[in-house]
């Protein structure tokens, strides 16, 4: 594929671009937009010769390697990429490249799961091509090592980007302990799987319409096009969001959790309100203050006196 | 495509230049197969992928036999007789590579020997960078792998065959 033309195009933003100067020879052409029609690329053409001009009208309706991967110029995640038809599980990819450390940060997509897995055994699915399912192989070093900690730095970058795509600042929250919500409605979930090495699985709603939910899921879930109105470029949201994670993996892996400590608890639903906790020794109820990244703590009030308690031992959070 | 060098007393044909042209001709339109039926010669042309190549060694009749029936005589492409009627074959889907495992140092999918259901995964295709897992579609024993790991598949190529 003609990555530096497609590029160029995706740059151009919808305005005509002269194509002669990407094409090896003028009879390359076809050929080239065939295999952008191929992604489902909404391409315009003009002119004649070596005058002839394209333009981007709609974004691809598939996932785009080249379009994702042109000029990533990240540390560890999505250094290797690999773009999937159908899966089971995008989790299940990722860990079958795990015998390589040099498989450090790869990034497995798919069109389609057919047995995506949610938190405690629950199911992932998503309509074919509406999505971004997405799993990130890793080998964490601390504080990174610890899913609650990934989680969290995987919840607060899906954060950001939904707020991006959607085009406001913080309207996308974090509902204890994995999910990304907008409007106290899910549109995206994480899922850390530990075995020989660390997959980090992320599932964001980007093109499924309104109508499109099950009835059970109607007022639960949503999409970045459900919100927006507008058809999500998938791969556009993959890009930023690969440049995301792995910057706040550096930052994290080198400055310590505190920064992802305080943007995580910005982001909570829950934050400065009154929650009630279940943990192994007992429960409480109380309004949630902070989040503690030294004791690894949620920071809790009740009536002046102030409480930690240890993340990993919190079984419940609701809000109260 | 080999080209073999007329029998002493044969007159050269078929004709290498037509040939030429019909794997042109087949190249241009995408034709896997052509049948050329003359009186007393016959010539079966297949096409895979660019590897073309004129099969039939050219049944060449004395130019004096009575009119012979050609196609029961063609050696067919040589097919695994008997057994081909009871197994499957897994086909490929589509252009593009052949994988036979899902990342370089991951095992293969499958072996031969390998017991596999409908659903189970036997290989991945890739396609501009896209990667697609092939279920086997049947239920059996892999009993030949047909393909090699990195090899350019054609749609419809026979990648497994599958004894139940």
């Amino acid at each position: 594929m003609n990555g530096e033309l497609l590029n160029r195009l995706i740059e151009a933003d919808g305005a005509f671009v002269r194509v002669f100067n990407y094409l090896a020879s003028p009879d390359d052409l076809d050929r080239v937009l065939a295999e952008f029609a191929a992604f489902g690329f909404g391409i315009d053409v003009q002119g004649e010769g070596d005058r002839i001009e394209a333009a981007i009208r709609a974004p691809a309706l598939r996932l785009c390697p080249d379009q994702i991967e042109w000029r990533l110029e990240t540390r560890t995640i999505g250094r290797r990429i690999a773009v999937w038809d159908r899966v089971t599980s995008t989790n299940d990819v990722a860990f079958r490249a795990s015998s390589s450390n040099a498989n450090d940060g790869f990034v497995a997509l798919a069109e389609e799961q057919t047995a995506g897995r949610g938190r405690r055994g629950g199911v992932w699915s998503a309509e074919r091509g509406s999505s971004i399912l997405m799993s990130v192989l890793l080998f964490p070093k601390p504080p990174l090592d610890d899913p609650f900690w990934l989680t969290a730095l995987a919840a607060v970058a899906v954060a950001r980007g939904v707020d991006d795509a959607i085009g406001e600042p913080g309207v996308a929250r974090i509902k204890w302990p994995n999910d990304i919500r907008v409007n106290e409605r899910k549109i995206a979930g994480i899922l850390v799987e530990r075995r020989d090495a660390t997959v980090l699985g992320i599932g964001l709603n980007v093109n499924q319409s309104a109508e499109s939910w099950p009835a059970d899921l109607v007022d639960k879930a949503t999409s970045l096009r459900a919100i927006s109105g507008r058809f999500g470029d998938r791969s556009r949201i993959v890009r930023a969001l690969i440049a995301t994670l792995d910057d706040y993996y550096h930052r994290v892996s080198e400055q310590g959790l505190e920064l992802l400590a305080r943007e995580w608890f910005d982001r909570c639903e829950f934050r400065d309100r009154n929650v009630r906790v279940i943990a192994r020794n007992g429960e409480v109820i109380a309004r949630a203050i902070g989040l503690e990244s030294e004791s690894r703590s949620l920071l809790v009030e009740d009536e002046g006196r102030e409480m930690r308690i240890p993340v990993h031992a919190i079984e419940k959070l609701t809000n109260f | 495509m080999s080209e073999r060098p007329s029998e002493s007393e044969t007159p050269p044909h078929p004709d290498v230049d037509t040939i030429r042209k019909l794997v042109k001709l087949m190249s241009r339109y995408d034709l896997s197969a052509i049948d050329l039926i003359d009186s007393n010669k016959s010539i079966r042309l297949r096409r895979r992928g660019a590897d073309v190549q004129p099969v039939a060694p050219v049944a060449s009749e004395p130019a004096a036999a009575p009119r012979a029936v050609p196609a029961a005589k063609i050696p067919a492409q040589v097919e695994p007789p008997v057994a081909e009627a009871e197994s499957f074959v897994i086909r490929s889907p589509m252009v593009g590579t052949f994988y036979s495992s899902s990342s370089p140092e991951a095992a293969p999918y499958v072996s031969v020997g390998s017991v596999v259901r409908p659903d189970t995964t036997v290989c991945v295709i890739e396609a501009m960078k896209v990667f697609t897992e092939i279920p086997a579609g049947t239920s059996g024993t892999i009993a030949a792998v047909l393909v090699k790991n990195g090899q350019a598949v054609e749609f419809d190529q026979p990648l497994f065959r599958v004894s139940p």
